[in-house]
């Protein structure tokens, strides 16, 4: 008891400091790593608009074509494949920034698949983000993946973002 | 006794007895040959068709060629310059693979067997290394699986002629044991180990047997 | 001497102890070890993020696909094989292995784009075709497992391993590898 009372103040030292350095240490390595890729979503429900970095982005159409189906096949999708293509309007507030895009399978709000973009199939004049364009404009980015992505209780989400806003980034449904 | 030992000890200036040292460690190395560098071996000269076996490959060459360039492989050099095509049979006699050619991603760093003499050469390590059954991209040397390699360098036309003999430089390199970060085997700088000289035949055509 | 027998003891217990966590602490080359998932010929396996299943194993002595045809002092070991990537796209090319003794080989890049070798790997859509190894003769014979993997860096992530008998395959002239093609489940 005694030896306590003598040595409070060195004990009171380390119940401060032992958690701080746990937290400063994990906080170096961790922070960094999630403050450079998407890690921070934005949620834009269906038919709602969100503003992010220098432009308003909102989901105009979206369709899903199978494998299976007439169109699926004249285009020539591999087997047990379907096409999605996601429509995006731009209205840039600013010199429009050049972004990425990916196809998120969710689980409420744990992401468990991601497909990258693909222009294999593309027909539409823009195909992705535009940089420094002042006026508004539309691209149609496409996502080939398993039949089964999405299905049951899953969703699917476009997943956009700019190097300049990582780690936030958009999620809009559609 | 030991106090009369001590007392004498405390009495010999320290350097005496750094002198001292020095005599004995001269003697010593005496022994062993002294201490100036040990003359280097020679680097053995091969003659063609003989084999240059190093720590990961071993490298037969067969003959030298000239040419002005692969047009149906679309490789063809600066204006001015031509192809040193070394062609030689290369066996991988280590138990991993062994690039001979550089990845997109720039690591593992190809083995360097063979580089040409010449006057202005850039660099040692071969613009290209090509299957020679199949023109395509040598990429990894399998462990016992001989070969047959052609590396290219480019070099000024006029340097070398029909005839003209050119001297090869085989290199090795010592194996230093895993990577201290990454993984993978790591390897000394390459050092040359044996050399060859042998004409240079120029070819309009190389014939892909 | 009470208090000298128990610093004796606690000294003796911390040393025991800490000779404990020496000889139980992982090498580096634990830590970093990959997470191998086993299977046979025929089954598919999954790892974090690659996914293949293994078809067919032949051997043979030249290999030709549509655009090549490759000879070899050695032997050609022909894997046909599907492979997918789990739950990412980047990153992911089909790295393959084959592991025969104490020897390690990797697949060949002379079948430039005719191999699956090396190429993208697609979420949940298999790309299924060739692998080739080139061998020396006296490797083709006994057991050999080919190794799977996203990368070529092994640490710490998963490696998809099949065990093949290569004594049992007959030794063909000339095998005419199976097209890549891609899709189905």
């Amino acid at each position: 008891m005694s030896w306590i009372r003598s040595n409070w103040i060195a004990l009171a030292a380390l119940v401060a400091l032992i958690p701080a350095t746990i937290g400063l240490t994990f906080s170096a390595q961790w922070l960094g790593y999630f403050a450079t890729w998407p890690s921070e979503p934005t949620v834009v429900p269906v038919n709602q608009s969100a503003t992010y970095d220098t432009a308003d982005w909102s989901v105009l159409d979206a369709t899903r074509v199978s494998a299976d189906s007439q169109e699926g096949s004249d285009l020539g999708l591999p087997e047990g494949t379907d096409l999605v293509s996601v429509q995006v309007r731009v209205d840039p507030r600013g010199p429009s920034p050049y972004c990425t895009l990916e196809l998120d399978e969710l689980r409420d709000d744990t992401i468990l698949r991601t497909w990258n973009a693909t222009l294999e199939f593309t027909t539409a004049e823009r195909s992705g983000c535009e940089s420094d364009y002042a006026v508004t404009y539309s691209f149609e980015t496409q996502f080939l993946v398993p039949s089964d992505a999405g299905a049951d209780d899953l969703g699917l989400a476009l997943n956009l973002s700019t190097t300049d806003e990582l780690p936030r980034y958009l999620r809009l449904y559609f | 006794m030991a106090s009369r030992a001590r007392d004498l000890a405390a009495k010999v200036p320290t350097k005496w007895i750094l002198a001292g040292s020095a005599a004995l460690v001269l003697a010593a190395s005496a022994l062993f040959g002294g201490l100036n560098d040990a003359p280097a071996d020679p680097i053995p000269t091969l003659r063609p068709g003989d084999s240059s076996t190093g720590t990961r490959v071993e490298l037969a060459v067969d003959r030298v060629v000239v040419i002005d360039g692969f047009p149906d492989l679309y490789l063809e050099p600066e204006p001015g310059f031509r192809y040193l095509v070394v062609i030689g049979t290369a066996t991988n006699v280590w138990s991993s693979p062994v690039p001979q050619s550089l990845s997109s991603f720039g690591t593992p760093q190809p083995a360097t067997v063979v580089s040409p003499r010449i006057e202005g050469l850039e660099a040692v390590a071969p613009e290209e290394v090509l299957v020679f059954s199949d023109a395509t991209t040598a990429g990894d040397l399998q462990p016992g699986v001989p070969v047959q390699l052609a590396y290219l360098w480019q070099f000024p036309a006029e340097a070398i002629a029909d005839g003209d003999e050119v001297t090869l430089d085989l290199w090795d390199e010592t194996y230093e044991g895993d990577s201290l970060i990454g993984f993978g085997d790591r390897f000394s700088d390459p050092f040359v180990t044996a050399t060859l000289t042998l004409p240079a035949t120029d070819s309009s055509v190389v014939d892909n047997g | 001497m009470t208090r000298r027998l128990l610093n004796g003891l606690v000294l003796v217990a911390l040393l025991v102890v800490a000779g404990f966590v020496i000889h139980t602490t992982p090498t580096d080359a634990q830590r970093d070890a990959p997470i191998v998932v086993s299977g046979a010929i025929g089954s598919p396996l999954s790892g974090r993020n690659i996914a293949v299943t293994v078809h067919e194993v032949h051997l043979a002595d030249v290999v030709s696909t549509a655009s090549w045809q490759g000879e070899t002092e050695g032997v050609w070991v022909v894997v046909d094989a599907s492979a997918a990537a789990v739950e990412t796209e980047n990153g992911a090319l089909l790295n393959a292995a084959l592991v025969i003794g104490d020897r390690t080989f990797s697949a060949s890049g002379r079948p430039g784009l005719d191999t699956i070798a090396d190429q993208s790997l697609a979420v949940g859509i298999p790309i299924t075709g060739p692998i080739m190894f080139e061998v020396p003769v006296d490797a083709a014979n006994g057991r050999a497992e080919l190794r799977f993997a996203q990368n070529g860096d092994p640490r710490a992530d998963s490696v998809l391993a099949v065990a093949v008998d290569l004594s049992g395959l007959e030794l063909e002239e000339m095998l005419t590898a199976s097209e890549i093609s891609r899709g189905g489940s």
